[in-house]
């Protein structure tokens, strides 16, 4: 039940699904990421990909433009 | 993704693809019926290159490229900044503005590099993604699909350099 | 803290709306494209549009919405074009629309734009819509956008001996104008519905491992 953080402000597309997707790829179920990103295209882009990849997830938005993104992994 | 999903996870503040696919396809119809020009920007930016040439003394509407029915005048210049201000008016309704800074010096490499590459090859193609590919396509030319095709191709070369750059 | 940013919408709506009103009494067709420019804007950035991403997602990630919504977009419009364009062939007038001569021009322009798309990280609407958003790289891809697309401008007499070029092909002038509409149409939601299959197929299978984990 780890919580790892991935900080990727500042990046561009693809690059914030692109480092979300390796460090999910280590995750054990149960596991956490917190992506902190503010491109709002790279929200819509990791959304779409947790749906269909079946991660559980929620948004936040902290700070205007800022999104905080937590991913669950499910077994 | 569905609007129910979005709402239901905190982002709210969007519209789903295919409904801004739809909006996107009637604005073109429209701006097809009313100026019987389909949607197209990148000649606009195009024109803005132009523009500096003639300050350093050229004549750009002798160049071969204006010779085939391209219109030299700017009036579309209105679209680009336009596009600018729509997108800037919906950022500051879901109130997400923010300035983003640049984080490292090889990102400005990659925007000037991939933009100097997406100008060459629209310019080369008659059109960008949206003169070449979505209204060209909608005209029912040949060439918007063997565009779309190419453009396929180069996304996965390039795809490839960019995870060899990040991975 | 998010703050709310609502009094700037207000002040930007009305600058846009008097510049609109300005435009429209020097030139109605500069406020035309001033007015569709703020329509355009607003949906890519309020719907996260991105055709960029329709070309690279299912490459790269596997996610098709996208590009299904994109080729939704593309059957919708060509369905709109043709009845203008039809219009105009019935009164015998030369036929508008996006019409232009298929080459290697074509070709090797689809492919260094795809390339720079990718290495940009949005092609040239993307852009557009980003600087709106405030993020400074992107400028730096109008640069390169103007500085690349002049410096094909001021070579194209080169390229045009160089690359051989055909006629253009307008589909309704080779097949009739029902044929070639129900053509193309045809072609575009069978691409939708293999990507469909494509999503849902790859949903299943990892449905089945779901599903036989607590048997055994």
């Amino acid at each position: 039940m780890a919580t790892h953080r991935l900080d990727v402000l500042g990046e561009v597309c693809p690059v914030p699904l692109l480092k979300t997707q390796q460090i999910c790829r280590r995750l054990k179920t149960g596991d956490t990421l917190v992506v902190e990103t503010n491109f709002s295209r790279s929200v819509r882009n990791i959304l779409d990909w947790a749906e269909k990849n079946r991660y559980e997830f929620t948004v936040e938005s902290t700070e205007n433009g800022i999104w905080q993104i937590f991913l669950t992994k499910q077994e | 993704m569905s609007k129910e999903v979005l709402r239901f996870h905190g982002v709210s503040t969007g519209w789903t693809y295919w409904f801004g696919g739809l909006l996107l396809a009637l604005l073109n119809i429209i701006l097809f019926a009313a100026t019987q020009k389909p949607w197209g920007i990148s000649l606009a930016i195009a024109k803005w290159g132009v523009k500096i040439a003639r300050v350093f003394g050229s004549h750009p509407e002798k160049w071969a490229y204006f010779q085939h029915g391209h219109d030299i005048r700017g009036e579309d210049t209105w679209m680009i900044l336009g596009m600018i201000a729509g997108s800037l008016l919906s950022t500051l309704l879901s109130s997400d503005f923010r300035w983003i800074k640049i984080r490292r010096r090889r990102q400005i490499i990659l925007a000037l590099g991939g933009g100097a590459l997406m100008g060459f090859g629209a310019r080369l193609a008659h059109g960008c993604n949206v003169g070449a590919f979505f209204s060209a396509i909608s005209s029912q030319s040949l060439h918007g699909w063997v565009f779309a095709i190419f453009v396929f191709a180069g996304a996965y070369i390039g795809v490839k350099l960019l995870t060899r750059m990040y991975l | 803290m998010k703050k709310n940013q609502f009094h700037f919408f207000l002040l930007t709506f009305l600058a846009v709306i008097l510049t609109g009103l300005t435009l429209a009494h020097f030139s109605p067709l500069k406020a035309v494209y001033w007015f569709f420019g703020l329509g355009f804007g607003f949906v890519i950035q309020r719907s996260r549009f991105c055709f960029a991403s329709a070309f690279r997602d299912p490459i790269l990630f596997g996610t098709l919405s996208l590009t299904k919504a994109v080729l939704l977009m593309l059957i919708i419009s060509t369905i709109g074009f043709a009845a203008i364009q039809y219009n105009f062939f019935v009164q015998g007038l030369t036929i508008p629309g996006k019409i232009y001569p298929v080459g290697l021009n074509t070709a090797l322009g689809g492919f260094l734009f795809g390339l720079g798309m990718i290495l940009a990280g949005g092609c040239v609407c993307s852009c557009l819509a980003r600087i709106g958003e405030g993020s400074v790289i992107y400028l730096w891809t109008l640069a390169g956008l103007i500085s690349g697309s002049l410096l094909c401008i001021w070579s194209f007499g080169w390229w045009e001996q160089a690359l051989p070029v055909w006629r253009p092909v307008f589909f309704p002038d080779y097949l009739g104008w029902g044929p070639a509409l129900i053509a193309q149409v045809t072609v575009l939601a069978g691409i939708y519905f293999i990507l469909c299959r494509m999503e849902r197929s790859s949903i299943d299978k990892r449905g089945k491992v779901q599903r036989g984990n607590p048997q055994t």
